[in-house]
């Protein structure tokens, strides 16, 4: 993780970077890696498609990393490629889709610009607390939240906590506010 | 804001979202027209996946990115530096001997090639940084071959025997050779291929990759794919994704996709190519009637007139038919009711092309565009007691239950087992397999002590007659043999001992795959499982 994301200056690791400090690169997918991998995985269904977009992400930016134009957004310049890339992705694999994969592709484009408020939204900063957040929250909604994982099925869960399948996604929901609110993020629905 | 936690449509939208698997082509419709309509659902659902995806990555643990890695660590310079540094190691290293080409006895061929190589593919001198490939590994005997060796733009490449891996940076494209093969790597996204066999396997990054052979070349549009080169022509087999073809001199190309197979001979004519799309023999074991000791099954498909209710275009409709039956735990056979049986069947494993199945077992005339599927179930015992794993793949439908439980599902993307049921699986595509993108596919570790177990298996076809399947079985802690690159050769799963006609059936089917399609397996001896009556 950063030593000090606080002070995170990405223009300055870049020049780095393109100095000839290969090494400093590092530093930018510590700082960034979460958030891209986040961002691609709420929005591709296998993890490991959006792990590998993820370092596809990283990769492509460390070749292109001149034509980056310092001063800039490179948060917002990084996300690009990912985006790029996740569509490249959607082009590739859309037509071997299934049906509820290709609803779920319908669903992502018909919330394509509130999905992307929602994520910058996030403040790459506070990321790093998430995981402590998730260690604060009560038993049944940490239980939910770490069976968010690929494989993990909600009808299992739900059977495991006795609850209906629509009860545990409200569960989910809750500690997604309790896991924002520690994060010190606000959210604009309950 | 509004609160929409208890509003259906939410849930529903989020229910698909988290892998929910299914929802009526009415309902998914009504809900993206209520998110059309409604921006704060818009923005709750958007909110709500923003987080579950962040908290996901976030659960997920650290990742493992070697390709970056690699790139990080080849060297201390920037990436505008970094050629001028490959250049510069690659010009100390001994370059691949030129000069041994024109001792040999296709020296006018080779030359010719050389000349196509130059004329049409290779760029101009000015073009031309080096550093464009390297050598990971060597399997072979061949002592002029050298892991680490770093291919310059133009480099011919010759060896005697054996494997070799090599990666194409940039294009992060893995290509497998298999000796004697001879190439010339014109760039980072192109090769020559004068002589010899290769698998390539092309990561997104690497669509456009191109393979040159005299006969045609070959560009990669996401996908693996084998070919072959000699002097009577070049052959393609695509092993997944697709591939375009394209004539020598540009003209023309035409798309090949998965299981496609196609031969040209030197005059750059198309051979009539494999009317089996799988490219897979099929193996004639014996199936038919009942036998003591044998797991018992039973083949099962639509009648012929059947005619299925608004199929899902990407549904299989026999895998859907039957989830009643594995949703029951295999006691409530009602689905099966109305189904077409054909003759009494034995077990005697999963290997190869299917393709008569249907014809050999009497279930024909049925709904070909249905499919069809082998119902197995039986008392089984373990070699051996300890933990258990399957593996494998099957175009379409692949199911085994332990007592009841699914412990492997390894049916292709198609199959409502896989689409509906959220079985348990890890996917390998660095095990590639003939029709899985994924690769092989393996299931969770179950036990199976003393006491028999029973075992429902179903295995079949989605649509027509193409069909193919491997099931394997691995033991925890049991040592197998490798193929050269890595994999392991598990059994297969069996119940019967196979005659020496079959083994060499089975032998054949396995050679083909390790030379045509990176895959293997091995016979089972000890590691019968036997049938308890």
């Amino acid at each position: 993780m950063p030593q000090n994301p606080q002070s995170f200056d990405p223009d300055l690791v870049v020049s780095q970077v393109i100095d000839g400090n290969k090494d400093a690169y590092r530093l930018i997918v510590a700082e960034y890696s979460l958030l891209v991998r986040g961002f691609l995985s709420a929005r591709i269904y296998h993890l490991d498609d959006a792990e590998d977009l993820a370092q596809e992400t990283f990769v492509t930016a460390y070749e292109k990393l001149e034509k980056y134009e310092i001063g800039t957004n490179f948060r917002a310049w990084l996300m690009s490629i990912a985006q790029f890339l996740l569509n490249n992705h959607w082009r590739k694999y859309g037509n071997r889709a299934t049906v509820m994969e290709k609803f779920r592709h319908d669903i992502a484009e018909s919330i394509q610009t509130e999905l992307k408020v929602a994520h910058e939204d996030v403040d790459e900063s506070r990321i790093p607390k998430l995981l402590d957040c998730i260690t604060q929250l009560p038993d049944n909604l940490r239980k939910v939240i770490r069976s968010g994982l690929e494989g993990e099925k909600i009808s299992i869960l739900a059977k495991e906590l006795n609850l209906q399948a629509n009860a545990v996604y409200q569960l989910r929901h809750r500690a997604h506010v309790a896991l924002r609110k520690c994060m010190g993020q606000t959210t604009s629905s309950t | 804001m509004k609160t929409f936690t208890t509003d259906p449509d939410y849930l529903d939208i989020l229910s698909a979202w988290h892998g929910s698997p299914h929802l009526s082509p009415i309902r998914r419709k009504e809900l993206l027209q209520r998110l059309g309509q409604d921006a704060d659902l818009r923005t709750a659902i958007a909110e709500e996946i923003e987080m579950a995806g962040l908290v996901r990555a976030a659960q997920s643990g650290e990742p493992r990115w070697l390709e970056l890695e690699e790139i990080l660590s080849s060297s201390q310079n920037s990436p505008l530096s970094f050629e001028d540094e490959i250049l510069s190691q690659v010009s100390s290293k001994p370059r691949m001997p030129w000069l041994s080409l024109l001792t040999r006895p296709s020296f006018a061929w080779l030359a010719m090639a050389a000349t196509l190589v130059f004329a049409f593919v290779i760029p101009s001198e000015k073009q031309m940084p080096d550093g464009v490939a390297r050598i990971l590994r060597y399997e072979g005997s061949d002592s002029s071959v050298q892991k680490d060796f770093e291919f310059r733009k133009g480099e011919p490449f010759q060896f005697k025997d054996g494997l070799v891996e090599v990666a194409f940076q940039e294009s992060g494209v893995h290509l497998i050779g298999k000796g004697p093969l001879e190439m010339t790597v014109i760039d980072h996204d192109r090769l020559f291929l004068n002589e010899g066999e290769i698998k390539l396997v092309v990561p997104p990054q690497g669509i456009g990759f191109v393979v040159d052979t005299m006969e045609r070349k070959f560009v990669d549009l996401g996908t693996s794919f084998v070919v072959q080169a000699s002097n009577l022509g070049s052959r393609v087999l695509v092993l997944d994704g697709e591939i375009a073809v394209g004539e020598r001199d540009g003209k023309g190309s035409r798309l090949m996709t998965e299981g496609g197979l196609a031969n040209f001979n030197r005059n750059g004519e198309v051979s009539p190519h494999s009317t089996r799309p799988s490219g897979v023999p099929e193996v004639h074991k014996d199936i038919q009637g009942t036998k003591l000791g044998a797991l018992l099954g039973s083949i099962i498909g639509f009648p012929r007139d059947e005619q299925i209710p608004n199929p899902a275009p990407e549904e299989s409709p026999i895998s859907r038919k039957l989830l009643p039956l594995v949703q029951s735990k295999f006691s409530d056979p009602a689905c099966l009711n109305k189904l077409k049986k054909g003759n009494p069947i034995r077990f005697r494993g999963i290997a190869g092309t299917y393709d008569l199945f249907p014809q050999r077992t009497g279930l024909v005339p049925y709904s070909e565009n249905n499919g069809w599927i082998a119902w197995y179930q039986g008392k089984v015992k373990a070699p051996q007691k300890g933990k258990y794993r399957f593996w494998g793949y099957a175009d379409n439908n692949l199911l085994v239950a332990v007592n009841g439980e699914p412990v492997f599902e390894g049916s292709r993307y198609d199959s409502s087992f896989r689409t509906e049921l959220n079985i348990p699986r890890n996917n390998h595509p660095s095990f590639p397999c003939l029709n899985a993108r994924a690769g092989f596919a393996s299931g969770p570790w179950f036990e199976s002590g003393d006491t028999p177990v029973q075992i429902d298996l179903l295995f079949g076809e989605s649509q027509g007659n193409k069909t193919s399947s491997l099931l394997l079985i691995e033991q925890e802690g049991a040592s197998y043999d490798q193929t050269y690159w890595g994999q392991p050769k598990w059994p297969l799963f069996a119940t019967e001992e196979f005659s020496a006609p079959e083994k060499k059936e089975l032998n054949k089917l396995k050679n083909h795959m390790e030379e045509k399609i990176m895959g293997s397996f091995s016979i089972p001896g000890a590691e019968l499982w036997s049938v308890v009556q």
